[in-house]
């Protein structure tokens, strides 16, 4: 599972990684706390406890590894702790665990958005898988932006995007986008091309970070891709 | 059929995916995540059976199209060393084991493969990989460009083009229709126009075959693959779709020809599907572009939501057409006496009239068979027609009073080839008049007037330019 918090040799830096991820996936769990009929600000509350219980405690060291990935262990987790009434009294009224994560007001609002954009779609269970492809498509896209604008690619990023992420216009042709663009039809199939192959593998990397292998990374993107479809 | 969207979430227009709050279709986002051509490009050749993906310089695979439903590449043939376009689809997970919908597309793709005809781009080969994981098919590769990229580069089609299409188009479907073939996705981007408008329908039922198969197995749990915007009422609701669904979807192609626009659109899938069957067709569209009436009202038939209202097959729908084209050729016969100038029948008559010249007599027999030939076509009393002719003769002489025995002989072939160009029956009908005896002597004689001043005019500079 999620390969820098597997490491036992580097508890810290697996524990750092494991936060990340937390941060990365605050909205899905958020959400389906939401959707459970808490208030605002106790699902803030509840979602922040819930993450600084698993980091504090170590839970993620508990998993067994072969019963699969990340997202399911999360959300068992986070269904077990909210239905343990006296841990989450405790821990609530402890003001919060030793171990926080940094919530950001910005955060905060668009895990409500999307709650709020999903919420009357389907079961609680599929809103968090559905919130959960949101933040990993988001993290992803996020990286590889963050990877353009170093390379001082960040037009061109933004004028490619729509060819991995969609849209509602219907996709330029090269030949019209390439002369805009004031590049060859070739070279701009090209960067098309590279930019699919790097998303990929940006995306798969992610994934990767929450199951156990490679195979499990093809059956998770699946498996999120068919909840879609369902919503 | 899917559960209905909520209002004002946006389609993904390759995947019909509603999008998310920023406007990225997640479906699309996560399927390029399992896209294995999105990385086995640069060093290693993507191959499919005795088919291998052509590559740009810079090692990327050369991609022909790419739609919600698999990506078509230029190919080479290792065997018969051809080129071909190759259609690739991912064969949903689930379905992989499915022996149904193997049988279905097989089945499909032997009758695709049986069906030859000039207006379809024909299947070669088909075939699924070891793995199960992607059908493809090997189709003509066509040079040449889609409906929809003609009318988005050079704008809506006049109705004489867009007729010419639609009726290659039909004649495909009734092809088609005799091997028990429906295509269930016919859209502007699936006509491939070659030079001469000369069109290719591509994609019959194939990939539907594979990603619309329904139930459980089906990806996309029955909802709709590709673009909603040209499918039929019908097809939304999961009833039995027949050639009548097709004939929906050439009408929805021949308006887009038309007008640029689909006939109805939306944000989303439920709102395409309730314009296409709740909201009155926008035949505004129509008139502003001045297609004319029986076109309208032949569009009016075929896009009704009714399948039991529209044509009842291409056959019936191919000819319609056909009469609506035959019914527009003769009424813009006098639109435009420049084009007339160069148009073939002028030419005819020109070189007819060249021919004769010097030759009085023989000028005087091709006059002679001006004057059959419009009693022929007129079905009036030869004396009528007589009349006209002789009006237009006293006409030309009165245009050139005085001069008229110095005109040349170039000038008399002029005339003469004006004279028989002249009596074309479809030259001499008006738009709202559609037969030659109820036309009025005044307008006749305006009409002929103006063309014959034309005509000469044209000669005159001619004549000028030569001396």
């Amino acid at each position: 599972m999620f390969a820098a918090g597997g490491s036992q040799a580097e508890p810290e830096m697996a524990g750092a990684a494991l936060a990340e991820l937390c941060q990365i996936y605050w909205a899905p769990l958020y959400g389906f706390v939401r959707s459970r009929g808490h208030t605002v600000h106790d699902a803030q509350d509840l979602t922040q406890s819930f993450f600084a219980y698993v980091l504090e405690h170590k839970v993620y060291a508990r998993a067994d590894r072969q019963k699969g990935r990340f997202r399911s262990f999360l959300l068992a987790s986070l269904k077990n702790f909210l239905a343990d009434a006296a841990d989450r009294e405790r821990t609530l009224k402890r003001g919060g665990a030793q171990i926080f994560l940094p919530l950001h007001e910005e955060q905060a609002q668009e895990a409500e958005s999307l709650f709020q954009t999903h919420s009357g779609m389907s079961d609680e269970d599929r809103l968090f898988d559905r919130s959960w492809a949101e933040a990993l498509v988001a993290t992803a896209l996020g990286r590889l932006l963050a990877d353009y604008k170093r390379e001082g690619k960040e037009q061109l990023f933004n004028e490619l995007r729509m060819f991995v992420a969609g849209g509602a216009g219907p996709l330029p042709s090269y030949t019209e986008l390439g002369h805009r663009l004031g590049i060859t039809e070739s070279t701009l199939r090209s960067h098309v091309t590279c930019l699919r192959a790097r998303y990929r593998e940006t995306l798969r990397a992610e994934v990767r970070r929450t199951v156990d292998s490679e195979a499990q990374v093809d059956q998770e993107l699946r498996e999120l891709l068919h909840v879609l479809t369902q919503l | 059929m899917g559960k209905p969207l909520p209002s004002g979430v946006g389609v993904c227009s390759m995947c019909g995916k509603p999008l998310n709050a920023k406007g990225d279709c997640l479906a699309c986002l996560l399927r390029t995540g399992l896209d294995h051509a999105a990385v086995e490009t640069k060093p290693t050749v993507l191959a499919f059976g005795d088919f291998e993906v052509e590559q740009h310089p810079d090692g990327s695979c050369w991609e022909l199209g790419h739609g919600a439903i698999g990506v078509t590449y230029l190919a080479a043939d290792k065997v018969l060393r051809r080129r071909v376009a190759l259609k690739v689809i991912e064969v949903p997970p689930a379905a992989r084991g499915s022996q149904a919908v193997r049988d279905r597309f097989l089945r499909e793709a032997r009758a695709a493969a049986t069906l030859r005809h000039p207006n379809v781009a024909a299947v070669f080969q088909f075939g699924t990989s070891p793995d199960a994981s992607h059908c493809y098919y090997a189709m003509e590769l066509i040079e040449g460009e889609t409906l929809a990229a003609r009318v988005r580069m050079d704008g809506p089609l006049n109705a004489k083009e867009a007729l010419k299409i639609a009726i290659q188009i039909a004649r495909a479907l009734v092809a088609a229709a005799a091997h028990d073939l429906i295509h269930r996705d016919l859209k502007p981007s699936n006509i491939m126009l070659t030079g001469d408008s000369e069109v290719k329908v591509i994609d019959f039922g194939l990939a539907k075959a594979i990603t619309n198969a329904g139930g459980e197995m089906d990806l996309t749990h029955g909802e709709f693959v590709g673009t909603p915007t040209f499918a039929s009422p019908e097809q939304f609701g999961g009833a039995p779709v027949d050639a009548r669904s097709d004939v929906y979807a050439l009408g929805g192609t021949l308006w887009f020809a038309l007008t640029g626009l689909a006939p109805h659109s939306g944000k989303t899938l439920e709102e395409i599907r309730d314009g296409k069957t709740r909201d009155r067709l926008p035949v505004a569209q129509l008139i502003a572009r001045k297609v004319p009436e029986p076109l309208v009202k032949l569009l009016r038939s075929t896009l009704a939501i009714d399948p039991g209202k529209r044509p009842a097959s291409a056959r019936e729908l191919m000819e319609a057409l056909e009469s609506c084209r035959r019914n527009l050729t003769r009424r813009v016969g006098v639109r435009s006496e420049e084009a007339a100038l160069r148009s073939e029948a002028f030419s005819r008559a020109l070189t007819n009239a060249k021919a004769c010249a010097g030759d009085r007599e023989s000028l005087q027999a091709l006059f002679d068979s001006a004057v059959k030939k419009a009693a022929a076509v007129s079905k009036k009393p030869f004396k009528r027609n007589w009349a006209y002719l002789q009006t237009m003769l006293r006409l030309i002489r009165a245009y050139h009073r005085g001069e008229y025995d110095q005109v040349s002989d170039d000038a008399l072939v002029w005339i003469i080839a004006a004279l028989n160009y002249l009596v074309d029956p479809f030259d001499l009908i008006p738009d709202s008049t559609p037969f030659l005896g109820l036309i009025d002597d005044a307008y006749v004689v305006e009409l002929v007037t103006d063309k014959t001043r034309r005509t000469l005019d044209a000669f005159m500079t001619w004549e000028t330019a030569a001396h």
